[in-house]
């Protein structure tokens, strides 16, 4: 067994240093006297501390001078030993505590109306009317808050969902590392799902297989669930697994996702079981065209938008057959799914940089009611793109 | 409505949580919440809210997927294009509107609404009333969006949806039976692996796998495994500890079956090297009983879940429990990974428990060494009592 990332402790202090000091220069190039984060990834992205109960909330405020002060609510944040006669006093506190100028536990409600107090009395504000930015576009900030908070400060609010998310798209070697390691990880669950194909068997018990596979190695749930479908149940493009039994003949789509210190790299493929027809071998053919011009295109400084028109111009002849853009970042994500950050989508004019890791996964889907799909996660560095897997990108039979 | 709904299987296949008896069931009370709130439309976006009211189980929960319900006339599965194949084969809601990649689906929902509220009800001139719930999963940017339409009035109608979408109903036994059994399969794995010298996240392996050979559906919540000086943290992620002789460890696994959740939980102290862990003789286990059992006995249907909490905090030695925050169970619904529960069971909570209702109650108390154990006990509500889910044994 590969033990656990350990929370907050994945990264060297150098990492989190580089971390907190390009999100200070994004809150201070946005005009922000204070950023209000309340997204689960970016306190881990900051603080290297992964969060078991998505439920409660929290506020990361964070200045242009690099302070960064967490008021979260009871149960999110593990219990530190409260100082005292019997505590050590030589143990340091935790490392994601390291990494915080205050950290304190508050009650849920009373959450918003601590944080105005808050950023009233203990955040030196500007006299003029402060600029703050908050993240609108997730889930994870509620509307009473932001209401409170509104009613509590004057100020300027400023939707901020992008700024940090901007920042993370771009990858470090570190961060790279840990997505090695899940890119791995996502290759034996795959080639476990491969081993376990064979006509009579269900979907459930391919993905049981996969699941084990993934659990051995130490991988954390993952962002996005498990996907198996055989035959037409392959056609739905996102079929979470059933007791559905395998067939000679059909296709079977199968994604597994690891999950290292909730950095998640998936990897999809479609099986043919007891090997293609004569359209499911030219479908294949068509997507793994379709992934070869993409890949081609995928260096520092081409469009995002381009990659997808790379990608579609093989799969012209299928093109009502296309469901979903080409690819999408990967990297550090919760559930329900990998946190939007670039798409390769057609229109998207933002350009690739190295460091960037993305899903390339383009598709056929829904023709003669299967799905018959290729995808790898693939690193841009300064010459040609990596791909991440080790897993075979030929037509594979089972 | 579809005729014949239901012939694809679902997430769990042979097991549902929800019928399109139960669903069509749900829609006619939005309706009626509908007109009752003098409202044209009610917009259901929680993903078991979607589940419960279309069979619909959505996979990424993308951004606005949701079902829109008219006060009269057919309601409306809203999804993204990649997930559509997926929604017309699971939900018995025959209208089913897209929106695709580089669209803004929210421009593509008020067009939807927009149109079928001028062609069916012929009005152009008067705003329409949207009941939405504010504070649910709706992010700022889209209720601040809705609120910005000129021709839109938004209706708070939160705890009201949340009210009609979760109403309990016979078929979802067969599934939360299916998760029970799933995650006592990863709880007797996980106790048949810990013994001294094995690490939590070894542990929280053989739990997982165990899981997912059962059959089970997507956790709600990762394994929790923790040992020794980690117990005092609820939830505790596994680590790399390596347990020793002695210690407490507290194992956890909120499974689910097709979106219907089962949580157990149990407690044991650690043997020696090769041996099993094993509860015989645990002092805590006198104080966990009684609290188990304060919490059976006051969750009859029409408790408070601060009622049942105060019972089980009642009991004698259970006010040395260290952390009075920690919520002493749940109350749960269909479940999705931000969204495991309904509500919690702690004190001054004024959430009302009926039957049909799944609860959770979850105590803790303290060990001699520091330590905390922590059990957990899915219990069914029923208009005759409260019991444990099949299949679960007192907890340690």
């Amino acid at each position: 067994v590969v033990t656990m990332v350990q929370p907050g402790g994945t990264f060297t202090p150098a990492e989190f240093d580089r971390r907190g000091r390009a999100v200070a220069g994004a809150v201070e190039r946005a005009g922000l006297d204070v950023l209000l984060v309340s997204l689960h990834e970016h306190l881990t992205y900051l603080t290297g501390l992964v969060i078991p109960d998505l439920t409660r909330r929290f506020f990361l405020l964070l200045t242009p001078g690099g302070g960064r002060s967490l008021l979260a609510e009871h149960g999110l944040l593990p219990p530190v030993p409260p100082p005292g006669p019997s505590a050590d006093p030589g143990r340091p506190p935790p490392l994601w505590r390291q990494r915080l100028d205050a950290a304190e536990d508050v009650p849920g409600d009373e959450l918003a109306e601590t944080v105005a107090g808050y950023l009233r009395s203990s955040l030196r504000l500007p006299a003029r009317r402060p600029r703050i930015g908050y993240e609108g576009g997730w889930y994870a900030l509620s509307y009473s808050d932001l209401q409170t908070l509104r009613r509590g400060i004057d100020a300027g609010w400023i939707e901020s969902t992008r700024l940090l998310v901007g920042l993370r798209t771009r990858m470090s070697a570190e961060e790279i590392g840990v997505l090695r390691r899940a890119a791995s990880a996502a290759d034996a669950a795959v080639q476990a799902v491969i081993d376990a194909a064979e006509v009579g068997a269900a979907e459930l018990e391919l993905a049981a297989a996969g699941h084990a596979a993934l659990a051995w190695l130490g991988s954390e749930p993952s962002s996005f669930p498990a996907l198996c479908g055989t035959g037409p149940r392959s056609g739905l493009y996102h079929p979470v697994p059933t007791w559905r039994r395998l067939a000679a003949g059909e296709a079977v789509e199968v994604e597994m996702t690891a999950s290292f210190g909730r950095y998640n790299s998936n990897l999809v493929r479609t099986l043919f079981a007891g090997g293609p027809s004569r359209d499911q071998r030219r479908a294949f053919d068509v997507v793994r065209n379709a992934f070869d011009n993409a890949l081609a295109r995928m260096r520092p400084g081409v469009s995002a938008g381009a990659v997808d028109d790379a990608s579609r111009a093989a799969r012209a002849g299928y093109a009502r057959h296309i469901p979903s853009r080409t690819g999408y970042s990967v990297g550090l994500s919760y559930p329900p799914f990998f946190l939007p950050g670039l798409s390769l989508l057609s229109g998207e004019t933002r350009a690739l940089e190295p460091g960037m890791v993305f899903s390339l996964e383009p598709s056929v889907s829904g023709h003669k009611g299967e799905t018959v799909i290729l995808g790898c996660n693939v690193l841009i560095t300064e010459s040609s793109p990596e791909i991440l897997n080790a897993c075979t990108r030929e037509l594979i039979s089972c | 409505m579809k005729p014949g709904s239901g012939a694809v299987p679902t997430s769990a296949g042979r097991l549902s949580s929800v019928t399109q008896a139960g669903g069509c069931r749900r829609l006619g009370l939005a309706r009626l919440l509908c007109r009752a709130l003098r409202c044209d439309w009610l917009l259901f976006a929680e993903p078991a809210e979607v589940l419960a009211l279309s069979g619909f189980d959505l996979v990424g929960t993308f951004y606005l997927t949701s079902v829109l319900v008219p006060a009269s006339g057919v309601p409306v599965l809203f999804t993204f294009r990649a997930e559509r194949d997926l929604a017309a084969a699971q939900s018995w809601i025959a209208q089913v509107v897209c929106w695709s990649h580089g669209e803004d689906p929210l421009v593509r929902l008020l067009d939807v609404i927009r149109a079928r509220t001028r062609r069916e009800a012929g009005r152009s001139q008067q705003p329409i009333r949207l009941g939405v719930a504010k504070n649910g999963w709706l992010t700022v940017c889209q209720v601040e969006a809705l609120e910005a339409c000129l021709w839109l009035e938004l209706v708070e109608a939160g705890s009201r949806l949340a009210a009609v979408a979760s109403v309990p109903a016979d078929e979802q036994r067969t599934a939360l039976h299916g998760a029970a059994a799933a995650s006592l399969a990863a709880l007797d794995a996980g106790s048949a692996r810990a013994s001294a010298g094995v690490d939590e996240a070894g542990i929280a392996a053989a739990m997982a796998v165990a899981y997912w050979h059962a059959g089970a559906g997507e956790l709600t919540r990762p394994m929790s495994v923790a040992s020794g000086p980690r117990t005092p943290q609820a939830h505790a992620l596994p680590g790399d500890r390596v347990l020793e002789p002695g210690d407490r460890l507290n194992l956890c696994c909120w499974g689910s079956y097709h979106r219907s959740p089962a949580v157990f939980g149990t407690t044991a102290v650690v043997g020696p090297p090769g041996v099993a862990s094993g509860g015989h003789g645990d002092p805590c286990g006198s104080v966990l009983a009684a609290m188990l059992s304060a919490g059976m006995a006051a969750a009859a249907p029409g408790a408070s879940a601060g009622g049942i909490a105060e019972a089980m905090l009642g009991v004698p030695d259970a006010g040395t429990v260290t952390d009075r925050r920690q919520p002493l169970g749940y109350c749960l619904g269909l479940s999705y990974p931000r969204r495991p529960h309904r509500f919690r069971l702690e004190t001054g909570r004024r959430d009302i428990v009926g039957a049909g209702d799944v609860i959770v109650l979850a105590p803790a108390a303290p060990g001699r060494d520091g330590s905390i154990a922590r059990v957990c006990l899915t219990c069914e509500l029923t208009a005759g009592g409260v019991r444990p889910l099949p299949g679960a044994g007192w907890p340690w």
